[in-house]
């Protein structure tokens, strides 16, 4: 098994196309997952969830393989992540890197807008280990909303919002396959309501809230599991500047 | 019609004209409104309203300003809207923590038997960092000798400075919610403040379906 951490260059996955890969980044169906002592003794309780998601994936499935992109495509706690990996997983090869692509693709999934912002969502994410699945085509038409951030850890935060929306930040530059590229994933229209979202305790924090300042948008930060307070604060905000 | 606000510690209902406030857990049995909105309308009303929007929707039928900011203190959260040009401009909302909050004020002055309008304001303020801290700091300043009264004036202008700079520091700022009633808390905050009472979400579910939101 091959396990994937961020999004490393193609020429990395590609190097083990045809393996069983697995994305460490998203939650596995198996609770309960904090119960694992590893993770307990070594993991603290205000950490970011989706690095939390892959220590935890990578120490339940010790896969034989590790391909992580550990630069400025992912964030400085993937490096200290796998440092640690290395020392509590000695049969997995963990083959770390900084995946500096900056030949942006089409990223068309961000702006299909006849498909609910939660299903391209998870294609853009299930396509890191299966990148046979077709790109959703991009719609002619314009934007309603944005959703700018990283891919959540928990999916829920994007259903309220309207077909029309546009995904923007990291993870249209997952979509772009430029997962460094910090010029794209800075970018937002200036004419529709933006919500920008970012992980708790996560360093994008600061781009996502001065972003959210600039462009008149919402910051929302939020860490495993959403909170009801949190989706009515979306639906407010995209109710009242007219997205909904 | 009727109509309910239902906050974690008090309710607000509309009824045929009449509004009335009643605290949420003596709230009657089967009584089900047409319309409501906050943390505890679930299975309370038919149609359940976002209260940022009904918030947002009162607040500017009732301020008469096309540019300005509202703040609703509410028992667990804080709640903001701000207008400019007569357009919605930005909402915020605060839950995470009880130091902004009337059910940190209600808890002290039940616990010391004080009642606020009979506090002079402070003009020193409590680093009220979060509602605990805020309490442990106010107990210290009263084991050290401080004036109970002033150390509790102290601790009100520490909450009303945390919802003052939540505001974003206006000149004037429109108050909705159970803090308008209390005068320590209104006289301590740096800024003109303008009572809108603790019926504007309410006044907001009425603007809602006179503009045509769907009770059915």
């Amino acid at each position: 098994m091959v396990g994937i951490i961020g999004l490393p260059s193609r020429i990395l996955r590609d190097k083990y196309r045809g393996e069983d890969m697995v994305d460490l980044d998203c939650p596995l169906q198996v609770p309960p997952w904090r119960d694992y002592g590893a993770v307990e003794s070594r993991c603290p309780k205000i950490f970011c969830a989706v690095l939390t998601t892959c220590f935890t994936n990578a120490v339940i499935l010790k896969p034989d393989v590790i391909l992580a992109d550990v630069g400025p495509g992912k964030c400085e706690g993937a490096r200290y992540l796998c440092a640690i990996l290395r020392d509590l997983l000695p049969s997995t090869k963990i083959i770390t890197e900084q995946n500096l692509d900056s030949a942006r693709a089409s990223a068309s999934n961000c702006e299909c807008y006849t498909v609910p912002l939660r299903q391209r969502m998870e294609r853009i994410v299930d396509r890191i280990i299966q990148p046979e699945l077709p790109d959703f085509p991009r719609s002619n038409s314009s934007p309603r909303a944005g959703f700018w951030g990283v891919p959540p850890s928990d999916f829920g935060i994007l259903e309220g919002f309207p077909d029309e929306t546009i995904i923007l930040g990291w993870s249209r530059c997952m979509d772009s396959r430029t997962p460094a590229d910090l010029a794209l994933e800075m970018e937002s229209p200036a004419d529709i309501p933006v919500v920008f979202f970012s992980q708790s305790f996560c360093q994008k924090s600061i781009l996502a809230k001065s972003l959210a300042e600039k462009h008149g948008g919402l910051f929302v930060e939020s860490d495993q599991k959403v909170d009801n307070s949190t989706l009515q604060k979306i639906e407010a905000f995209l109710k009242l500047r007219g997205a909904l | 019609m009727i109509l309910g606000d239902y906050g974690t510690s008090y309710t607000k209902l509309y009824s045929n004209g009449n509004t009335k406030i009643v605290p949420t857990v003596e709230l009657e049995k089967g009584l089900t409104a047409d319309a409501g909105c906050g943390h505890h309308a679930r299975g309370r009303a038919r149609r359940i309203e976002n209260e940022l929007v009904a918030l947002a929707t009162g607040a500017k039928a009732l301020a008469g300003r096309d540019d300005f900011v509202c703040v609703d203190v509410g028992s667990r959260d804080i709640k903001k809207v701000t207008f400019a040009n007569g357009q919605y401009a930005g909402c915020d909302w605060n839950y995470v923590c009880g130091a902004l909050t009337g059910f940190t004020m209600e808890l002290l002055s039940r616990y010391y038997n004080l009642e606020y309008e009979e506090i002079e304001p402070s003009e020193e303020g409590l680093p009220v960092k979060c509602g605990i801290l805020g309490i442990s700091s106010l107990f210290d300043l009263v084991a050290q000798g401080e004036d109970l009264r002033r150390a509790v004036a102290r601790f009100v202008k520490g909450v009303a400075m945390n919802l003052y700079h939540f505001a974003g520091r206006p000149q004037t700022l429109f108050l909705a919610g159970g803090m308008c009633d209390n005068t320590l808390f209104v006289r301590s905050i740096p800024a003109e403040v303008v009572r809108l009472g603790r019926f504007v979400s309410l006044e907001g579910l009425k603007m809602l379906i006179s503009d045509g939101l769907d009770l059915d």
